[in-house]
């Protein structure tokens, strides 16, 4: 009997091991979106720092003029929302619909916090009289920052109505690719922000 | 179960690698003036902060062909070349 239940166990392992790896998680056309994005993202990333190899000390000031701790606040909260993200991918995996859901609304709840953080620090630096239009810096600046907003954004909505259809019981162990093409996204969003925080709060 | 154990503890592990090396970024960027060691340093930290999540929230590590290093390209060379782009 023990020995029956343990062979099971691993059966049941191997089966949740082919599941989540050795394969491309989610659909390939979205992969290939993923890609797109990052390209168009690297691009605008070497401009910027091309523009500030030509002006550093425009640069320079303009990054004394951002608030340090909205950086940490917006990397701290959009890595925290992508872990549990990547635990309801696991959740879906097992057939726990409700656990993944919860774990999803947790997720949103802490991009929330990221708008909020990213939304304060704009209306700061407008308040002090800088734009679009101010210098190469605050241009580069807003431009890269919320283009990137709005990538969050698209993945709050992809992640909300993950969430909707989590609460409908629709993913499960072989029904979850489009699950892991929305996980994917926000993951995506994550590590691009990952190289802003790099480039516009910590090199100086 | 021990498979789904060992996934979870993957997912853990990484998140709070990734705090910890955020938080050390802000550290070394806010008490050391700047100099190519910070940057190489800062360059590394953001190369293995991409790397956990392209492996391991992304689940790449083990995808087929070269879907893992299309995506770790993006997290290891657009960092190195900001890094040389501002400071070589």
């Amino acid at each position: 009997m023990t020995t029956c239940l343990a062979a099971n166990e691993v059966a049941v392992d191997a089966q949740i091991k082919q599941a989540g790896q050795g394969r491309l998680p989610g659909d390939l056309a979205m992969w290939f979106f993923i890609l797109m994005e990052l390209t168009v993202f690297a691009i605008f990333f070497i401009g910027f720092a091309v523009a500030e190899r030509l002006n550093p000390q425009l640069f320079s000031g303009g990054r004394e003029s951002l608030h340090v701790w909205v950086g940490l606040v917006c990397t701290l909260t959009l890595v925290i929302s992508s872990y549990f993200v990547a635990l309801a991918v696991v959740k879906v995996r097992e057939n726990n619909n409700p656990a993944a859901k919860k774990l999803l609304l947790t997720a949103l709840l802490f991009a929330c916090v990221y708008l909020g953080a990213k939304l304060w620090e704009y209306r700061q630096l407008i308040e002090l009289g800088y734009d679009l239009s101010t210098n190469t810096f605050y241009t580069l600046y807003f431009f890269t920052t919320a283009f990137h907003f709005m990538h969050v954004l698209l993945g709050m909505i992809i992640l909300a109505y993950m969430a909707l259809k989590t609460g409908k019981n629709v993913y499960s162990q072989q029904n979850c690719q489009g699950f892991e093409a929305g996980a994917a996204y926000w993951h995506m969003v994550d590590l691009v922000w990952i190289l802003l925080f790099f480039l516009v709060y910590v090199v100086h | 179960m021990l498979s789904k154990l060992r996934e979870s503890t993957g997912i853990h592990i990484s998140a709070g690698l990734l705090l910890i090396l955020t938080l050390l970024s802000i550290g070394l960027s806010r008490y050391y003036p700047a100099s190519w060691w910070l940057t190489v340093t800062l360059v590394l930290l953001t190369i293995i902060k991409g790397q956990q999540i392209t492996d391991v929230f992304m689940e790449l590590k083990h995808a087929p062909g070269n879907w893992r290093f299309l995506l770790l390209a993006y997290a290891v060379v657009i960092p190195i070349l900001l890094g040389g782009i501002l400071y070589l």
